[in-house]
């Protein structure tokens, strides 16, 4: 039984018997090169649902507050690992009540990067196919090219170290091997080049990769872990705290506004990279910051639930040792 | 006017023309994005690529522009004693003066606009600002906006004919088309080799004195007609426009916004990637006695968008924010002004986050009240008024 398989199993039967108000999963979007997150009411739409390496997309953000729709609705959401990350994330801090929520966890082996099959074709995709490891794409006007999977996986993904859901009431299929992360340590390999980096030059870096933020705050409300997102202190206007005009240094500041928001709650799902309309390194930032309380805390957001989130609680050893 | 012809490898030495009189801007890539951008001897001005990423609305209506700077100057009356009138350099008068608190308030406007030329834009893009204007423009006297009107005046659309839409394209939909004349002052279609180019207006014209124009052949002219064609037969029409502002109205309430907007995470990629979508909000910034003001990009998926000063918000909820995008493009806008707020380019489907499909909704909300379920407004008799919508209009 495929997991895809199990996942409309598991949805079927909790909306069959009432436990939930709707799944939320995947399916797939305007043609068969994209996957969208689908919103299932109906046990007879079950067979919307899909799973495959191109549900990219993080389901959690739909259970924050102001999202769900009613308001007081009994959800059912599928889970990736780094998913289910975020939302252990907010259940820490008690913003989902485990009450109403279902979880269906799914061990995912990667999810592909969509941008960088994109960027082979001058013509746009409208169909993309997996098996044994490898991604065929065939585009509008006939053009088909085979890829290897690893090689255009997400970059998050390939430094993945919970596949499996960390949280879950059921789990759609066998869990995936996952890294010994008792004995390795995270591997912080793609911000090394950032970190050498002079002062000057990661401001330079920064406002540079920042200079195309457009303000459209997809990064923020497509980001599970900003719970605040409507009330948001870059767009409050009474008072003004955060600049709302465009340029590198005032959108340099709203993203900084974002990454100290999220510190100790983010574990780098990457949802926000895969939002920007203007494809801004948005990681960058989250990963320094994931990286930063690891060295200092050995700390790793959204992985247990009864763990407080590290920059919520004072420990007089952090600062003094034992 | 003529069919003119220019060669491929001459469009960089006709940009450069069109430089020496304005600033030149075009779809350029950089890391991988193509935006428009202003554009500069030895950029390549990427057209193979049908859109970028956002239309070019951003260089005559700008994502923030400040237009006021102010001061206060606070004059606080100074000591009258006999001290004061003894001093040499004040007089009587002064001394009295002195003696009341009064502020100076100085205030100076901006508005600068110089030539530019967009180069590379789509008919849809060139579309958008006609139906800005609308808005700007002082259409039936409302409103006339100085910023934004200096800055059109001031620009020339040069469009390129599409000859490959994409998948997502419903210009002919709306009206429009891959070709279309509406707002463009040139259009250039490429063929083999090079361009045809067509002027439609004296600012068109004006950009056309490059001495490498030469006069298109008959064949130039028959492919440039034949590629319009074809680029028309392949763009989709994907909804009907029949009775689509009736149908909104009726499905205000539909139960099918609750079901369509669910997997909408209320940014406002779709806004901001828009041609046709203007609104803005006004902001002063204020350090010490110094400050200015200025607008900026706002969108009406943002939850702060419609929230009154008493806290109120009458479109709290996502889904009504939801709605009202689709409403105000296929409704409250055409009520006022007679023509639809869209040109079918796609942007919005593309780049939104999770690909909330536009023809979708309209295909579903601009349907009789049976398609869209719940109840319908018109058929308990309690439809308001086009111009006094329940959700509010945009202006």
């Amino acid at each position: 039984m495929s997991r895809q398989d199990h996942i409309r199993e598991f949805a079927t039967a909790a909306l069959a018997a009432g436990r939930v108000d709707y799944v939320i999963g995947w399916k797939y979007g305007y043609n068969q090169s994209e996957v969208v997150p689908a919103f299932v009411k109906d046990p007879a739409d079950v067979d919307q649902l899909v799973w495959n390496p191109l549900c990219h997309h993080n389901l959690v953000t739909f259970l924050k507050r102001k999202m769900p729709d009613p308001l007081d609705a009994k959800i059912g959401v599928c889970v990736k690992g780094c998913d289910s990350r975020t939302l252990v994330a907010l259940l820490q801090e008690e913003l989902v009540d485990k009450d109403r929520i279902y979880v269906i966890g799914v061990p995912c082996d990667g999810v592909v990067d969509r941008r960088k099959l994109e960027k082979e074709f001058a013509d746009e995709m409208i169909h993309i196919s997996f098996s044994d490891g490898k991604v065929g794409v065939t585009t509008r006007n006939g053009e088909t090219k085979e890829f290897d999977k690893d090689a255009v996986l997400l970059d998050v993904c390939r430094l993945c170290r919970y596949p499996n859901p960390v949280y879950a009431d059921d789990t759609a299929g066998p869990p995936v091997a996952e890294p010994d992360r008792k004995h390795t340590a995270p591997d912080w390999t793609d911000i090394a080049e950032y970190e050498n980096l002079s002062d000057d030059d990661k401001q330079a870096l920064l406002e540079q990769i920042y200079a195309t933020c457009i303000r459209c705050f997809a990064c923020i409300n497509v980001c599970p872990v900003c719970f605040c997102w409507d009330k948001c202190v870059n767009r409050s206007r009474q008072p003004e705290l955060v600049s709302q005009k465009v340029g590198p240094k005032e959108n340099l500041l709203f993203q900084m506004v974002h990454m100290f928001h999220v510190a100790g709650r983010c574990p780098s799902c990457g949802a926000c990279d895969r939002a920007c309309p203007v494809e801004i390194p948005l990681y960058l930032l989250h990963r320094k910051m994931n990286k930063e309380l690891y060295d200092m805390f050995a700390f790793e957001p959204g992985v247990k639930l009864d763990e407080k989130p590290v920059l919520q609680v004072f420990d007089i050893k952090d600062q003094f040792g034992e | 006017m003529a069919i003119k012809y220019l060669s491929g490898d001459q469009l960089p030495a006709f940009l450069g023309y069109v430089a020496e009189k304005a600033r030149v801007v075009a779809p350029i890539k950089s890391d991988g994005v193509v935006q428009f951008q202003p554009w500069a001897p030895g950029k390549d001005v990427e057209l193979d690529v049908l859109l970028a990423k956002q239309s070019p609305k951003a260089f005559v209506f700008l994502q923030s522009e400040t237009y006021l700077k102010f001061g206060y100057r606070m004059e606080e009356p100074s000591e009258v004693t006999g001290d004061a009138a003894t001093d040499g350099a004040e007089g009587g008068n002064a001394a009295t003066e002195a003696a009341i608190p009064h502020e100076t308030v100085e205030v100076e406007a901006l508005n600068e606009a110089s030539a530019q030329v967009i180069f590379g834009l789509r008919p849809c893009d060139a579309r958008g600002f006609v139906q800005m204007d609308n808005v700007f423009g002082g259409y039936g006297g409302f409103y006339f906006d100085p910023l934004y009107n200096a800055r059109r005046e001031a620009t020339t659309l040069l469009a390129v004919t599409c000859r490959d839409p994409r998948s997502t394209c419903f210009c002919t939909a709306i009206g429009g088309c891959p070709a279309g004349r509406e707002g463009v002052d040139a259009l250039f279609t490429q063929v083999v080799g090079g361009y045809t180019v067509e002027a439609f207006t004296d600012k068109g014209e004006a950009t056309l004195g490059f001495s490498a124009l030469a006069d298109a052949s008959d064949a130039q002219a028959g492919e440039a007609a034949e590629v319009k064609v074809q680029a028309t037969t392949k763009v989709d029409v994907p909804f009907t426009l029949e009775g689509i502002r009736d149908n909104l109205r009726a499905n205000f309430e539909g139960q099918a916004w609750h079901d369509l907007h669910m997997r909408c995470i209320s940014c406002g990629t779709c806004t901001y990637v828009c041609p046709n979508c203007y609104c803005f909000n006004v902001g002063d910034e204020l350090v010490e006695c110094a400050g200015e003001r200025y607008r900026t990009w706002d969108n009406c998926f943002n939850p702060l968008y419609t929230e009154e000063t008493s806290g109120h918000n009458p479109r709290e909820a996502k889904f009504s924010r939801f709605r009202n995008r689709f409403s105000h493009k296929f409704w409250y806008y055409p009520d006022k002004y007679d023509s639809l707020l869209c040109s079918g380019c796609g942007r919005c489907i593309v780049h939104c986050p999770t690909r909330i499909d536009i023809r979708e909704v309209l295909r579903v909300m601009g349907s009789p009240a049976t398609v869209a379920g719940g109840s319908s407004l018109a058929a308990h008799g309690t439809a308001p008024a086009p111009s006094q919508a329940a959700d509010g209009e945009e202006t």
